[in-house]
């Protein structure tokens, strides 16, 4: 019965994520979305509620999954889980804000976070929180495209689409192994699923909803209001489409084999496609839309380098070095943002800064998903460097990073961070001497930093060693 | 009927003997690494109810159940000679200090990624190959202690029809929890102590039955503390 009842989740997981992939066409007469006036300038015209938020009538059962919603948002902000930087919670709010209707629904209270977490992906609780995870927030470009998200995710809330799911998989008696299936699919290697580990412990029954996209209808009526928010609020609805785009390339070969739902990439193809049919149909004139890359990036920038950090941590240099040029490209000037990718030039160790095209074919994949899943961190970069190319490719990108270090140290020479990124860069190629002086400069321009105890302790190891000696190893 | 539940006993039974190993790395075995304080980093307990109509979340009881269990853990290493660091990173605490927060976080999700690949060989940590680096010493509050101690619990709690159901049909019968204690080294992160005991009960409930679970899972780990090395000089 077990296996049966797992055999039947695997079945529910694969429909749902089918039931999803042709979100292009119109279902007929399906959808209840508001006919909201076609114009291209910003404008301060009210978003009318969707029908469904009127008609729905909370239940016993929908009050419990609201408590439990309530409890989820407290939980995760005690774990650390969520963003609190001032300028990118106003920020969000302030957009998220001008894309909910006029009418506040029942029981919703609108709430715009940012969570730390690597995926690609933001997710809608019943209670009207909305949760962008600092992964997308780094891959977006410009507020039109966040826009996109987040009105898209409004409409989950609006139409209820949490409480239909929940009161849906509670006719199946399996929805507790599809919490299981679903984060068994995903995961894999390289995927850090905390978070939809975390909402399947805390909100079982609308997991898969939430995380890996509910019915076509549904999502599909939640992209026909997003375009219409956007179309309402003057934003190119080419940049939602963009946006999408952008969502498909990512910096990491993708391992993960049902991808979270706005990195999907089967349906996003079809996603594509609709906003840009409708873009043609309603904005022929681009001249005055709102795209705001500027303002994006100015506020989002804390949330990004926290986003790049833990990138680092978590053995994706690539996502790390991407991020970082995002953030040089915004401010060229800014030492840090070079000596973070100083950083991830150096933490990608025997990897090219980009895929090859070698490791994205099935098999290539295949292999990675199980070295990954078998070595630790420090033995799967081992394992890299000791392939062929690998020597070749870690001293390539040691020069990057010590040629980027010198550069943030050109422009400023008391950058703390970019003597700290020496020194773990020389103490990796058994350069004693000259990690300890990098060492202790660092030690000297920010003698209060956080890792203060973990540089003395290689100042230490190094003073101790050989100069010939194998070197300390290193935990970026 | 008869071979259903005689098949989930014996999974039930090697599952328990599995759930009753534990892992010490060399160091710790050999007595070259002694540990005598140990800072809590926060525990994460995930429970969820099910019933006929699917599952539902247990956040109050989790979390309640978070601080119970540190306490139970606490008071058995404390018996064992431990000095125990439970305050540092008490919630109180981390609320005024979103830093440290950060960093607290951090360090779980760390832990976390290292977990996945113990336990699928949990064994390997008697050979010391998992380590979470020396990161761990960006935790200011390590920086007097020995050790940190990471502890994560998932349990269901079935409802009573789930039960009944479980009797006629599934076989599942008891409530369940499975925890996760990891000992990591406060200097250069490496996982000196593991195990992962198993109780059929609602872990929310009845904390002396949980006591004799987290006294058998510190078995291995009480050869080495300090009020055996203490008995031992006598």
């Amino acid at each position: 019965m077990r296996q049966l009842a797992g055999n039947m989740s695997v079945l529910l997981v694969l429909l749902l994520a089918l039931s999803c992939c042709c979100v292009g066409q119109e279902p007929n007469g399906a959808t209840a979305v508001p006919k909201l006036p076609e114009t291209n300038s910003g404008t301060d015209e009210k978003l009318a509620s969707p029908r469904r938020a009127q008609e729905f009538k909370f239940t016993k059962v929908d009050f419990e999954l609201l408590k439990q919603a309530d409890a989820f948002d407290t939980y995760v902000e005690e774990k650390g889980w969520v963003y609190n930087d001032p300028a990118t919670n106003a920020y969000l709010d302030e957009l998220g804000s001008s894309l909910v209707p006029s009418e506040t629904p029942e029981n919703v209270k609108w709430r715009f976070r940012t969570i730390r977490d690597l995926e690609v992906n933001a997710f809608a609780l019943p209670n009207g929180t909305i949760y962008v995870n600092s992964g997308l927030l780094s891959r977006m470009e410009s507020e039109a495209q966040v826009a996109g998200v987040l009105a898209h995710e409004v409409t989950h809330v609006v139409n209820r689409h949490g409480y239909l799911e929940n009161r849906s998989a509670r006719k199946k008696m399996v929805a507790i192994d599809v919490v299981e299936v679903a984060a068994r699919a995903a995961g894999y290697a390289g995927v850090n699923l905390a978070i939809v580990n975390a909402v399947g412990n805390l909100l079982p029954m609308i997991v898969v909803s939430t995380m890996f996209g509910y019915s076509r209808e549904l999502e599909h009526e939640a992209d026909v209001y997003a375009v219409n928010a956007l179309q309402l609020r003057g934003y190119d609805l080419r940049e939602f489409s963009r946006g999408f785009e952008l969502l498909r390339k990512g910096p990491e070969v993708d391992l993960s084999k049902e991808p979270v739902f706005w990195a999907s990439h089967p349906k996003l193809a079809d996603r594509v496609k609709y906003v840009a049919s409708k873009a043609a149909q309603l904005q022929p004139d681009v001249t005055s839309l709102r795209i705001g890359e500027a303002g994006y990036r100015v506020a989002t920038k804390s949330a990004i380098r926290n986003n790049a950090n833990l990138a680092l941590m978590l053995g994706r240099p690539r996502t790390a070095a991407a991020t970082a040029q995002r953030l040089i490209a915004e401010e060229p000037n800014n030492a840090d943002n070079l000596a973070l990718l100083g950083d991830a030039y150096r933490n990608l160790g025997a990897r090219t800064p980009i895929p090859l095209d070698e490791e994205l074919t099935d098999e290539a994949k295949k292999e990675a998903r199980k070295h990954i899943r078998k070595m630790t961190m420090v033995e799967y970069d081992k394992a890299l460097l000791a392939n062929a190319h690998g020597a070749e490719r870690w001293e390539a990108n040691a020069a990057l990073s010590e040629e980027t270090y010198r550069k943030a140290l050109a422009m400023d020479p008391n950058n703390a961070n970019s003597h700290r990124g020496l020194g773990f860069l020389y103490e990796r190629k058994d350069q004693h001497t000259t990690a300890t002086e990098e060492f202790k400069k660092y030690l000297e321009l920010a003698p209060e930093a956080k890792d203060a105890r973990q540089i003395k302790v290689h100042i230490e190891a190094l003073e101790k060693a050989a100069p010939t000696a194998a070197p300390v190893p290193e935990h970026p | 009927m008869r071979v259903k539940v005689s098949l989930v006993a014996a999974m039930v039974l090697l599952w328990s003997i599995q759930a009753l190993a534990q892992f010490e790395h060399p160091d710790l075995k050999s007595g070259k690494k002694r540990v005598h304080s140990i800072l809590f980093m926060p525990a994460q307990v995930r429970l969820i109810k099910v019933g006929m109509k699917g599952a539902e979340s247990m956040t109050e009881e989790s979390r309640q159940t978070e601080l119970d269990l540190s306490s139970v853990i606490g008071t058995v290493l404390q018996q064992l000679g431990y000095k125990v660091d439970q305050e540092a990173l008490a919630p109180a605490v981390l609320d005024k200090d979103s830093d440290l927060r950060y960093t607290v976080d951090d360090l779980q999700k760390k832990f976390d990624d290292e977990l996945r690949r113990m336990g699928r060989k949990a064994k390997d940590v008697r050979k010391g190959r998992f380590t979470l680096g020396d990161e761990v010493t960006k935790l200011p509050a390590g920086e007097g202690v020995d050790a940190l101690l990471f502890v994560r619990a998932s349990g269901e709690v079935l409802t009573g029809g789930k039960k009944a159901f479980g009797y006629l049909v599934t076989g599942q019968i008891f409530d369940m929890a499975i925890m996760q204690f990891g000992v990591v080294d406060a200097k250069n992160g490496d996982v000196l102590y593991f195990a992962r005991p198993l109780a059929f009960r609602n872990l929310a409930k009845d904390s002396e039955k949980t006591e004799r679970v987290v006294k058998k899972s510190f078995k291995n780990f009480a050869k080495a503390s300090p009020a055996e090395a203490a008995s031992a000089k006598k």
